[in-house]
Formats: C-alpha cells, structure tokens, sequence
C-alpha cells in the first residue's frame, strides 16, 4: 500500500484546522487512509492509503481535498487550467513536440508549467515524493509512467521528445560531473542500473531536449544536471511525464497540477504536438479533461446498498465526494473529477455514494435467504480420521506447509523427484511445498526430546505433488500422517494402529513390500494397497533418518492418502 | 510452471472483462490480457481464488465457506507466516446487499471473535466494490483489522456467469486463535514442539 509523510503544518494548513490524532483516525477512513504514525518530536505524519486505483489521494494535498471536502462540499476546489475535447486553453506559444522515432520505445510525453511559488525545502520533499508514489507504484515501477521536474527558466521552447541514438547522444546525469552516453548512463548512473531494464534493448532510447539543444533527461531513467536540477528558491517548473499509455500520463499530468495548485503554483498549460493522430488527436493542451462520464440508477443504489437513498440524498452524499452530478429520472449522472478515473462501472459510482451517505448509517441485517449447510465429504472423511486418531491416544500437531530441500530430500534420504519447488523463494527455508507429513512429524520428534515418552503426534493436513496427467501440472491431496516414537516402538506397533485404523474406516487393504525407499529400515516397512491401488506407507524409519533429524529414540510413521479412501 | 488450459467459456469472459468490460457493463481496464502469463502457477496468497472457483458451480441462493491455507511472500516473524489460515466466505442471492455483509461482519465479530466494540471502514479490493473492512478492538492490543470483504465487482460475478449479487469476505483466523489460545507469536501456532502443544489450553 502507498505511503507518504508530510509535516504537520503543511497537512493541518491544506485541511485548514488542526486535528488530534483520534480525531484524524475517525476521518481518515473517508479517504480510506490510515494514520500509519505520528512523529510528534519532528511533526511529522506518515499516513498509509489503501486504494491503489485513487493516486489523487497519495499526497497531502489530493487527501486534504477530499476531507476537506466531504465535511462541507463548499470548500470543492474548481480546477480551471484544463483544456478538453470542447475547450483549449491559453498556452502562451509553449510547446512539446514529438517525434518519430520514439514511438516503438515509450510513446508518449506530455507536460505543464507551475509557475508563481518559490520552491523550498518542504515543498521540495513534498514534489519528489508525489513523483516517487505516482511513478513507484502507480506507474509500475516508472515502467507506465515516469516524471520529470525541470527548471524551466532555462527552456527554450519548443521542448522535444524523440528517440536518440544510444551511443552518439550523451549530457551530464544528475548527481554525476562525467558527460555520458545514453548507454554509458544506464551501466553507471545508480538510476541507470535501477531502471535501465525499461529501454536497454529498444534501438533508440527516449531523449526529451530543448530548442537550443539542451537536454532536460532521459526518461524514464534520469535528469539532466542543469536543467533538470531543480532547486530550493526556483520558482518556474515545467513538470513532464512519460509512458506508453496516453490516459495513464495525461491522469498523472492532472493529479500533479491539481497539487501543486493546491500547493499555490499557478499552472500554465503545454501544447502537445504528436507527428500522427492519437486518440485525443495530434494536438494536447495539458492538462487535459479526458474522462468520460458515468452513472448510476437509483436501483443501482437501493440494490447494492439496500438502503432507499432520495435523489437528493445521493447527489449531497457524490459531493461531499467532490463529485458533481445531476439527474436525470432516475438515472444520475456524474461528472469524474478531473484527478480521478476510477469510475469504471455503475457499482463505483454507488460506492462514492456509500462513503458519503456514512457507513455508520446503514443499519447491518442479517442475510434472508435460507439455505441448508453441510460439510464437505473431504472434511467430513478427515474430521472422521482425526476422531480415530484421537480415540488411539494421538495428539493432532499442526504444521506450515512451506521447508527447504534439506528438511523435505535430503534429511529424509530420498531425492527431489515430483517435488514442487517455488521459482522465486522468500529464502531457501521456504523453497519446497510439502510433499509428504512425515518430515514435519520427525521435526517435532527432534526438537521435544524433553516431552516424555511415548511420542504419538498425527496431523491431518495437505500435501502437494507435481502430477503431469493434472491440468494445473500438480495435485493437491488429503494426508494422514501419524508417527509413534518410544524405546520399543517397531515395525508390529504401527501394522496394529494401520489394522485399527482401516478396520473403524471399513477399508479392506492388503499388504505388499515397497520398492527401494530410503526413509526406511529395509525390510520393516509396507505399502497400504487398496483396490490395487497404493494409497499409503508406513515402518520404522531409517537410523540414518533419524539422526539427520536429531532423533534419540526408534520411531514408526506412517502416512495414508485419504483421498484415495475416502468414500465420496 | 504453466498450467495446460482455462476452463472456457470463462477465460474467454474474463479477458475480455479486463480488456473491455466484456458483457460485465463495465469499461474494463483497457490493457492487453496476457493469456501465457495467466496460466503461470501461483500459490494462492487469499482464499478468494476458491470463492471465484465456486461461483461457475453454484447455487442460488447459496452460501459457501472454506478454511484454507494461503501463503506470502512476507518476512516470517511474530505475525506473518510463510503460509497461515484465511477463512473465505460467499453469500449468492438476488438481494443480498450492503446491510447484509455488515450483518455477517458483525456476527463474525462479536461470534466468533468474541469482541465487544467493532467498526465498519470502508477499503479498498481490486475485485469488490463497495469494500468493507471489520475492526475490532481488542481490550490490550486496541484496534486491528479482523479482514476485509465486499461485494464481488460485477466484472467478477457477470464473467462467471453468476447474475446475483455475491457478498464476498476473507478473514485472517490465525489472530483470532492466537487470541483465544492467549498466544502472542503466530510460530507459535505450528509449532514442532510436542510438550508445548500438549499442554496448551484455550482461555
């Protein structure tokens, strides 16, 4: 989930009124965010945001509107710098052209200018972190959308955007003196190794520079050190994104002016100039209004949320959302704001009325429809087992279901085969999903040699096995294991608890002699047939077993494919 | 590792759910759906794979629930687990509603967690609009998350063939038997250790 930190000051000013911590927890759910801690020695607030599909709320300014708003829609900011498919804005002869040759790479660029406000130290922190969230998480990893911030007194405009040959093209990187090449860039710079992987193999690599030549970045990789370091006291930024999705960055675009008019900059649009159609047309004045309209019926409302909610009511409940809508029958129809596009079906806009209606006012019900509850024969067959195994005087252990190689082939001296291995482990201790209960069982037998004996442990659990005749390549399967361990434990004890066991079960089965099976003593082990079908084992288990898993005492196990004999 | 094939005609209606909207009335997400990537095998990090599972099967009205194992790529220490217990619930009906699954959250809550004082937050799931988290407050730990829950998105229920509204929660149960075996370390709950289990008892 997203997070970001912001200082008191700039929070309670941009809310206009200072909270106390329980007061922010009862209102931040509106926003869904939680008060994640609260620094009081440095005044600092760090709040995590749960909905991934609202970036507008990833900043103090974008969860300031939204609270700010829902205790009185009055306080609703209008953004009026946008342009759309009916009106274009004033952008004063600035311009953004691209080209080409960049299209294969990453296709699209757009950007603005927020002018008007110096920029310090807090606002500094604030724009870096806004472009970290957006770009970290809601872009992917900068793979959908990366942004620059670039000082814009130095731009001579036209700004272009292009693809560059990676070898003949080369600036100063950001935090670095050397003049590089765009390759170089990507083997050395820290940026260039982190992000590099985006564009590494496209022929051209996307370059975005000024008339004169000068370059402003790489995106979406890194900066230039001129005029791309932007500083405390500059005061006139031109702002740039970047990705191969045109909605994606023009969203980015909205929510980043949005917030920094929040934040007191006056924002100035950029025409965008493409060489071919895109689905906005060639030319973009950003920022630009580019979502659709949605609704929902007053059914929709009643259905979802079973509540009878008035016209009137929804539409009080949508601005206090800082949506606007109107009705029409008894269809009302939204406006999305120009920093969100989340309305994706009629059920999203009911949501926003839920939120704003108070989920404190829906009174909870319980469901009407009766219906006839069962177990199902799986769990039913094993709760059975488990009362048998209890009955026998067994304890019922419970064990995870992830280990390593070593605990699973190796200390049970038979190899990996059917084993199923994770591609990208946590860390080798949780590599292997459990292909059988008697590795867990002997773990429990070497690590309780002070519990007094005799130990008899069963757990009733999965196992996982890889299966080729199976669509999915593996199979999941109901297991019984059991192991009894004592002095005199041997081979009779556990044919008699397997004899009891089948007996109350009523499974007739016949025994027969395993093939070579390196957990056991050889010659004092079977296998459990039934139908012709194997569907156990069990014996004394190896010495050499036990002392790979510190055991001091003979132990017996046995492990039974309930599946296999559960009669469903 | 892949799996062969998706069981149609509900690949088909899941793709173009994503894509487009698909029959959902919804505009979908508007990217390109990977078929190759969507067959990789994963572990299932929340039971909810299950409940989707059932709906291509179910009745209506119907209510089903599973117990199943879940695993994360998480860090294991006192509350996380390489793999731990989720409980998965579905309630299919053609009027099920908001008031309902706060109706069920309460139970589950006051039932089953045995907690006093409980709150409604509203969250967020890729796969359920509205969303509703249950908290509850515990008398030494204050407030936690019992889980989270919701109404299946159209885009979910419609592609598998399932009309009705369909309440949708998963619980993390782990917590609640910590709770109730007075447990404070989730490895404590799978313990290997025979003598520590043998002489648990519940408060």
């Amino acid at each position: 989930m997203p997070k970001f930190e912001t200082s008191e000051k700039t929070f309670y000013d941009l809310l206009g009124r200072r909270c106390s911590d329980e007061e922010l927890e009862r209102i931040f759910p509106r926003a869904k965010a939680e008060l994640d801690d609260h620094d009081t020695e440095n005044h600092i607030l760090k709040i995590e945001l749960n909905d991934t599909n609202r970036p507008d709320l990833w900043s103090a300014m974008g969860l300031a509107r939204l609270l700010k708003t829902y205790e009185n829609p009055e306080n609703a900011k209008a953004y009026d710098f946008f342009s759309s498919s009916e009106f274009t804005a004033d952008n004063k002869g600035r311009e953004l052209h691209v080209g080409e040759k960049v299209k294969e790479v990453r296709q699209y660029s757009c950007g603005f200018v927020a002018t008007g406000k110096t920029v310090d130290d807090e606002i500094l922190k604030t724009l870096i972190q806004s472009q970290e969230k957006l770009c970290w998480n809601f872009g992917r990893k900068r793979r959908s959308i990366a942004m620059g911030i670039y000082r814009n007194d130095l731009i001579n405009y036209p700004i272009h955007y292009d693809g560059a040959d990676p070898d003949k093209t080369h600036f100063v990187p950001l935090h670095m003196e050397e003049d590089l090449s765009l390759r170089e860039i990507l083997e050395k710079h820290p940026k260039g190794q982190e992000f590099g992987y985006i564009i590494k193999d496209a022929p051209v690599y996307p370059y975005l520079f000024d008339d004169k030549g000068n370059t402003l970045s790489m995106p979406p990789v890194i900066n230039s050190a001129y005029v791309g370091a932007v500083e405390v006291g500059d005061s006139n930024l031109f702002v740039e994104m970047s990705g191969p999705g045109l909605r994606d960055i023009l969203l980015c675009a909205s929510i980043m002016a949005c917030d920094m008019a929040d934040m007191g900059f006056s924002i100035e649009p950029v025409k965008v100039v493409y060489p071919y159609e895109t689905e906005f047309g060639k030319e973009i004045t950003v920022p630009y209004y580019f979502q659709e309209p949605a609704s929902c019926t007053l059914e929709d409302i009643k259905h979802v949320l079973g509540e009878d909610i008035s016209a009137d009511e929804a539409q009080e409940a949508l601005m206090r959302m800082g949506v606007y809508s109107v009705v029409e029958g008894s269809r009302i129809f939204i406006t999305c704001p120009e920093y969100r596009n989340d309305f994706l079906h009629p059920v999203d806009v009911v949501e926003d009325v839920m939120i704003g209606y108070g989920l404190e006012n829906f009174e909870p019900e319980i469901p009407k429809d009766f219906t006839i509850g069962r177990l199902s024969p799986a769990e039913e067959f094993g709760r059975k087992v488990k009362d048998i195994m209890v009955g026998l005087g067994f304890q019922e252990m419970m064990y995870n279901y992830l280990g390593s190689k070593r605990e699973y082939a190796d200390n049970m001296n038979i190899s990996t085969d059917g084993m199923i291995f994770i591609a990208n482990p946590m860390s080798e201790n949780y590599e292997v999903v459990r292909p059988s209960v008697l590795p867990s069982l002997l773990e429990s037998e070497g690590s309780s040699q002070h519990a007094v004996y005799p130990h008899r442990i069963f757990e009733v659990g999965k196992t996982a096995h890889l299966d080729s005749s199976d669509n999915s390549g593996t199979v999941t399967r109901n297991t019984l294991g059991f192991m009894l361990a004592d002095n005199q434990a041997g081979f009779n004890d556990v044919n008699s608890l397997v004899n009891t066991l089948m007996y109350f079960l009523k499974k007739e089965y016949t025994l027969r002699s395993p093939g070579e099976d390196g957990r056991f003593i050889p010659g004092r082990c079977a296998e459990i047939v039934v139908d012709n079908q194997k569907v156990g084992v069990f014996g004394e288990v190896h010495p050499q077993v036990l002392e790979n898993w510190g055991c001091a005492v003979p132990a017996v196990v046995c492990e039974i494919d309930l599946d296999c004999i559960c009669n469903d | 590792m892949h799996c062969k094939q998706i069981e149609e005609p509900w690949l088909t209606n899941v793709a173009r759910a994503h894509e487009n909207g698909g029959d959902t009335g919804s505009r979908g997400w508007s990217y390109k759906f990977d078929h190759e990537f969507t067959r990789r095998q994963v572990l299932r990090s929340q039971g909810t794979v299950l409940s989707a599972h059932q709906l291509t099967k179910c009745k209506k009205p119907g209510k089903y629930f599973g117990v199943v194992r879940c695993f994360r790529y998480d860090e294991v220490d006192a509350t996380h687990g390489a793999d731990f217990y989720q409980t998965e619930g579905i309630v299919i009906g053609k009027d099920a509603n908001l008031k309902e699954l706060l109706g069920l959250l309460k139970m589950f809550a006051t039932e089953i967690a045995g907690a006093t004082d409980y709150k409604y937050v509203p969250g967020y799931f890729p796969f359920t609009e509205p969303s509703i988290e249950i908290h509850i407050k515990h008398p030494k730990l204050g407030w936690f998350e019992l889980g989270g829950s919701g109404i299946f998105r159209p885009e979910v229920t419609k592609a598998l063939g399932v009309d009705e509204p369909v309440l949708a929660w998963g619980l993390g149960i782990d917590r609640m038997a910590l709770m109730n075996l007075g447990l404070s370390d989730i490895r404590d709950l799978f313990t290997p250790e025979i003598e520590s289990v043998r002489t648990r008892r519940g408060n």
